[in-house]
């Protein structure tokens, strides 16, 4: 028969494993919700394309998660946007152009000349290509290189430096030192 | 024989009264009529009827459309049709109503563009043309099916294409504005900034649309600055995003997945992060016809066939349907 203090010392090992495994539990429930939340947060940041009357609330939360966010917003610019998202909005050109050219043989031309609905009408014909993205990937990348400048800390700084400097990024050197002049170290 | 006093030939018209006045108020219709020339043979109507507390949805369907509501109190009607300004009025119980819609209000567009792209270094082409006539044309499509009685018009002389003003030789206000910010330590929406920004650049009877190279710092953005007649959109707006902040212009403001549940919410025109807008509630067609803060009372009341009856739809005493009503399932 056991003595008396082993039974309290198996006991409080049995109360210590427990208290670790629920504080691991935990801690991985508390890490699993901030990366849904910073997800889903890098997500409304890079397809916002409007912020009236937010009062930076999006802003500050960027700064708030800024470690976790830099290098997903880093990525977002190098990479551009992944290829589901562009799968995504080439579905979305190709049923507006449709559309388009639905409207037109319908005989509606809202207000423009026969001769630009005529190439409206061919244009829309066309079936979508990457360059019809065009815009779409440079909000999207200018919003991550916007991101990086709202969080402004020295790792962003120094990815907007030699996104300034580098030749290759030339179309983007004036939104990163647009950026840059946001990001100055604060006060 | 009689019961308790009263002849039973009284009680007899007394239940046809109370029948004929309840077949009456089951028979209730609003009666709709197309404006006087308008030979669309669209039977698509929708009415909403509405007090302060609550609102009653009816069609989408052919004229006249059955109210057949117990709900009394509700007096007040508006109904919806593509291609026609949506009509207020007032119904009277048991008899119903008649609203004849007038034509779709044309409210001018002037785009004045400063940049072409999000560096504001290139020149003004028949490509870049293009785009803007796209948008026009996209616009007008979504403003015409989503059945909110506006049409985006040329500004300037009839079939010029003085409605696109090229400013990118304009160097002093191109290099002041090209990146556009609204941050509180440099906030070009401030009166004196949007001041310099219009100044000799604006057309007072008409929206006027600026295009920049960044709104704060992103090329994809617009901003309207919650003015009536002003938006600022940057290089790689799509065309639906310079759509949304002609809806700031017209009072709407954001609306997110706890306001707009029936739709998916991103797809709604006044949602502030998507990549395709495509409704409007006609919640939010009401508020842009007849809601006080529309630029349609602030500045093109004067376009307005007749005197509009506006609301402050802000105060709950005023009688407005939500936000969130909505008659055609939109969803596709």
């Amino acid at each position: 028969m056991p003595a008396a203090h082993d039974v309290d010392m198996g006991r409080s090992k049995l109360i210590v494993a427990i208290a670790l495994i629920v504080i691991a539990v935990l801690a991985a429930y508390r890490e699993f919700r901030a990366r849904r939340y910073t997800e889903a947060l890098l997500n409304e940041w890079l397809s916002r394309n409007c912020a009236i009357g937010e009062r930076g609330a999006l802003e500050r939360e960027l700064q708030r998660y800024g470690s976790r966010l830099e290098p997903r917003l880093e990525q977002a610019f190098v990479n551009g946007p992944p290829a589901d998202l562009r799968t995504q909005w080439l579905r979305i050109e190709q049923r507006e152009q449709k559309e388009v050219v639905a409207a037109i043989d319908a005989g509606r031309t809202h207000g423009l000349s026969a001769d630009a609905i005529a190439k409206l009408r061919i244009r829309s014909l066309v079936a979508p290509s990457d360059a019809v993205l065009n815009d779409r990937v440079e909000a999207y990348r200018s919003a991550a290189l916007a991101g990086l400048g709202v969080i402004g800390d020295a790792r962003a700084r120094e990815f907007l430096r030699k996104v300034q400097s580098d030749p290759d990024q030339r179309g983007y050197s004036d939104a990163a030192e647009h950026s840059l002049g946001r990001a100055a170290p604060r006060k | 024989m009689r019961i308790s006093g009263v002849s039973s030939s009284w009680v007899t018209v007394g239940c046809i009264m109370l029948l004929l006045a309840g077949a009456a108020l089951a028979l209730e219709s609003i009666t709709l009529q197309r404006p006087v020339g308008n030979t669309s043979s669209s039977a698509d109507y929708g009415v909403l009827l509405f007090g302060r507390t609550a609102v009653h949805r009816y069609g989408p369907g052919p004229t006249p459309i059955n109210i057949q509501s117990s709900d009394t109190p509700l007096t007040s009607v508006v109904a919806f049709a593509a291609g026609l300004a949506p009509i207020i009025g007032t119904r009277t119980p048991g008899t119903g109503a008649t609203l004849t819609f007038n034509p779709p209000l044309v409210i001018p567009l002037k785009i004045w563009t400063l940049c072409v792209n999000q560096n504001c270094n290139g020149p003004f082409t028949d490509q870049f043309k293009e785009k803007l006539e796209t948008f026009l044309f996209k616009a007008n499509e979504f403003l015409e099916r989503e059945r909110t009685g506006l049409v985006l018009g040329k500004a300037g002389t009839p079939g010029s294409d003085e409605w696109i003003s090229n400013q990118t030789a304009n160097i002093p206000k191109r290099d002041q504005f090209k990146h556009f910010t609204t941050r509180e330590d440099a906030d070009d929406c401030a009166a004196d900034r949007l001041g310099v920004l219009t100044d000799q650049m604006k057309d007072a009877g008409a929206l006027n649309m600026y295009l920049v190279g960044r709104v704060d710092g992103e090329a994809g953005r617009g901003e309207s600055c919650l003015e009536p007649d002003i938006s600022v959109i940057g290089a790689a707006a799509l065309w639906h995003t310079m759509l949304h902040e002609v809806g700031h212009n017209l009072g709407l403001l954001h609306v997110d997945g706890r306001q707009i549940r029936h739709y998916v919410p991103s797809e709604n025109l006044m949602h502030k992060a998507s990549s395709e807008r495509r409704f409007v509630s006609e919640g939010q067609t009401f508020l842009i016809n007849f809601d006080s803060q529309s630029a349609l009372k602030r500045v093109f009341s004067n376009l307005l066939p007749a005197p509009r009856p506006f609301r402050d739809c802000t105060n709950s005493q005023v009688e407005c349907p939500p936000l969130t009503t909505w008659i055609w399932d939109d969803q596709n």
